[in-house]
């Protein structure tokens, strides 16, 4: 009976990355006709950071086992040596919020697969239904924080007493969602249960 | 939420780390279950009380039932 569940919940799961990737190649396209078909590399970092958000949320949901740990410290490295590179090398005219952002991103997985690693010995490698439900209330409240901050800021900017520009914005939201994620799943695994 | 867990555990002679492994969780869903912080599914109370055993009203126990604390 519990492999027959556990089938089915790896199906489950195989179906929401699919969906998330054509959410993926929905907001690529999006972008590409709202920028007048012009592919800048700005438009590339974005993307670029986008495919391994996917690509990491996947590898996790599928099992937290070492071979996941090392592809993401193996992306993780990548980006920040990309962006190294990219820095010593490219002639950029000013330093694009994009460019940081990919070393920020590359510096997070770093952190996240060690973290992971500290847990590896033990049990926590399983997914059962407490942590996928912890997961899943974490995410949520990390939407409610995300939409109250987005809020906040939308009315601090209405009455001028900030101005984001809209690379800044989405990097703030980028970072806030999956660092808010962790610290919700991390207190209510804490905690035992979401009551 | 009370449960009898940690006995029906012991009369069986299995551990934490045993129990989860046979009922497919971690171990801390079965330390967070005996301190009676975490409410079950109804599938896994249920995989619960067959490893050890019993039936589900004989290990899970709620505040406003009359059941003996665990």
């Amino acid at each position: 009976m519990f492999e027959i569940s556990h089938v089915i919940l790896m199906q489950n799961q195989q179906r929401n990355v699919l969906i998330l990737l054509i959410m993926a190649m929905v907001i690529v396209l999006g972008v590409i006709l709202l920028t007048g078909n012009i592919i800048e590399p700005d438009f590339l970092a974005w993307f670029f950071i986008l495919v391994v958000i996917i690509l990491v949320l996947s590898l996790l949901k599928r099992s937290i086992s070492r071979k996941n740990r090392s592809i993401i410290v193996f992306l993780g490295l990548f980006m920040i040596i990309a962006t190294i590179v990219i820095q010593l090398t490219w002639n950029l005219p000013d330093n694009p919020v994009s460019i940081s952002a990919v070393f920020i991103c590359g510096f997070i997985l770093l952190i996240w697969a060690w973290r992971l690693g500290r847990y590896e010995s033990r049990d926590n490698m399983i997914q059962d239904e407490r942590s996928l439900k912890i997961g899943t209330y974490a995410i949520s409240y990390s939407w409610y924080l995300t939409f109250l901050v987005v809020a906040m800021l939308g009315w601090l900017a209405a009455m001028g007493k900030i101005s984001l520009d809209i690379s800044t914005f989405s990097f703030l939201l980028i970072i806030l969602m999956p660092v808010s994620a962790c610290f919700f799943q991390w207190y209510f695994n804490r905690v035992g249960d979401v009551f | 939420m009370y449960t009898k867990i940690k006995e029906y555990r012991a009369r069986n002679g299995l551990t934490q780390a045993d129990l989860a492994e046979k009922t497919g969780v971690r171990r801390e869903t079965i330390v967070f279950l005996e301190k009676g912080r975490y409410n079950p599914s109804l599938r896994l109370a249920h995989r619960i009380a067959q490893v050890l055993n019993t039936t589900v009203d004989e290990i899970f126990f709620f505040d406003d039932e009359d059941g003996e604390k665990a």
